[in-house]
């Protein structure tokens, strides 16, 4: 786990990444020094809660929440058993971090199916 | 003249005579474009920036402005990472922020001068300058993020440096924008009772006069996001003594969407293939205008997601410190929802195939556009 969160580190404008259970308990994190784990943690689990009560209730699933805000940019991906949370500067074009992300996320999927 | 001073001059007198006898934003720019070529640089600067004094805002003059200015920052720049580097100085931290900041690099500014602060807690200058640029910012932007990084540099410098001048009159100026007057009337009572002869201010105060107190639900965080949702300052800063010249100031109410042309808009957009629903919902999440195509949710179900992934994505925002939620997409596995906030109305689709994710947002950005017009944030 930690080699993924490591290679994403290495995308230009990723400040960090975490993965969180559906529970949000943080399986995994590496984060950039303005972020704190227990802020990220608390709020990407309250995001995933609220998007999955908002979608579940029209019968959808959501597979990813591309968030962008004022000041930053947040992707949250469900991987199976977790979700990969991924807090991206403000000025980097999320099409450009995108192949990365995937990738990240495909690589956790497998790691926790046992693979 | 030599030569090559022959072949320089005829083609740069040439764009001397167009830019005298038909000026324009292009002949200016062409000309200011030689003397760079030229190695000109002064001269550069000098044409670029008489010709922003009448034709402003010319992004092509801007460019060529920008860029003569960091070519002549650039060993400036050089020399005060290395002394950083080597020993970190509040003075250099605060020349090179100067220098980020009339570039117009306000992030390298500010990531300086947070580096500064972190290094140097006690360096007022620094706080200072932080909350100068980020009130700035949050005069021209109303950006909420911007305006509470303010109010907490500032309370900084209040803090390490009680009696500081310059910081009463930011803070004056910050309390008055967002409609504190009474605190604003304090923090200018304070400064002219140290200057007895700041004409500007008494005036000023005079004009004021008594404002009744903030109301006890309200604080200065909470003020600073009401302009946020409004999308304007509550009062305008004009006639404020010791404004910086030149600041432009986001005033004026925000733009009320029309239910009827909202109506109209949404039903146009929502025959685009693919589109299931179409909604815009106000600050209270209530449905201004709403479509639902077949296959589409059911219109009230919609307007309750969308307004529950907002207020999460919101909240989740605020509480990272990464700013005001401004647009989003939920991918899901037959479709999509894309979500814009804009001046705190919520534009909202929901879409399936042929839309694809990476259109969908573009399509409704485009649509946002025309329902209110430009400008970013929420």
């Amino acid at each position: 786990m930690r080699s993924v969160l490591r290679a994403l580190a290495d995308v230009p404008g990723v400040r960090g990444s975490m993965v969180v259970t559906q529970d949000g308990i943080v399986v995994d994190s590496l984060l950039g020094r303005t972020l704190r784990q227990e802020v990220v943690g608390a709020m990407a689990a309250s995001l995933i809660l609220g998007t999955r009560k908002a979608v579940d209730r029209v019968g959808q699933a959501f597979e990813s929440f591309a968030l962008v805000s004022t000041h930053g940019k947040m992707i949250v991906a469900d991987t199976g058993s977790a979700f990969l949370v991924v807090v991206l500067d403000r000025n980097i074009d999320l099409g450009s971090a995108e192949l990365e992300i995937r990738s990240a996320v495909r690589k956790v999927k497998t790691l926790g199916e046992g693979g | 003249m030599g030569l090559l001073g022959f072949f320089q001059g005829s083609p740069l007198k040439k764009l001397e005579s167009e830019a005298e006898n038909n000026p324009s934003p292009d002949a200016v720019a062409a000309l200011a474009q030689k003397h760079i070529e030229l190695g000109q640089m002064e001269e550069a600067l000098v044409v670029a920036e008489r010709g922003l004094q009448t034709f402003r805002n010319t992004p092509r003059l801007k460019d060529i402005v920008l860029f003569v200015k960091k070519k002549r920052s650039a060993d400036a720049i050089r020399r005060l990472r290395d002394e950083i580097r080597v020993k970190p100085a509040a003075q250099a931290y605060s020349q090179l922020a100067d220098i980020y900041r009339d570039l117009g690099d306000l992030d390298q500014a500010l990531d300086l001068l947070a580096e500064c602060t972190e290094r140097l807690p006690g360096e007022v200058a620094a706080w200072r300058l932080m909350g100068q640029i980020r009130l700035e910012n949050y005069l021209q932007e109303v950006i909420a993020y911007d305006g509470l990084h303010a109010w907490r540099a500032l309370s900084k410098v209040r803090e390490l440096s009680p009696e500081d001048a310059p910081c009463r009159m930011l803070l004056a100026q910050l309390f008055f924008a967002v409609g504190a007057n009474a605190l604003s009337v304090q923090e200018l009572k304070a400064e002219l009772a140290a200057t007895p002869t700041a004409l500007d201010i008494k005036g000023f105060l005079d004009d004021l006069g008594n404002p009744p107190p903030l109301p006890k639900d309200l604080n200065i965080e909470s003020l600073i996001e009401r302009c946020e949702e409004t999308g304007a300052l509550t009062n305008s800063l004009k006639g404020f003594p010791r404004l910086r010249p030149g600041l432009v100031q986001k005033t004026g109410a925000a733009p009320k969407i029309n239910p009827v042309a909202a109506t109209g808009l949404v039903r146009e957009r929502a025959g685009t293939p693919g589109v299931l629903n179409l909604a815009v919902l106000d600050r209270e999440g209530r449905v201004v205008a709403s479509v639902r195509n077949e296959g589409g949710l059911d219109e009230e179900a919609f307007r309750e997601a969308i307004a529950q992934v907002a207020a999460s994505a919101g909240e989740a925002c605020r509480r990272m410190d990464i700013g005001s939620f401004a647009r989003g997409s939920v991918a899901f596995p037959t479709g999509g929802a894309a979500i814009v906030r804009r001046r705190g109305t919520t534009f909202a689709m929901f879409f399936g195939d042929p839309m694809k994710q990476d259109r969908a947002l573009p399509i409704l950005e485009d649509f946002v556009q025309k329902m209110i017009g430009g400008g970013g944030g929420a």
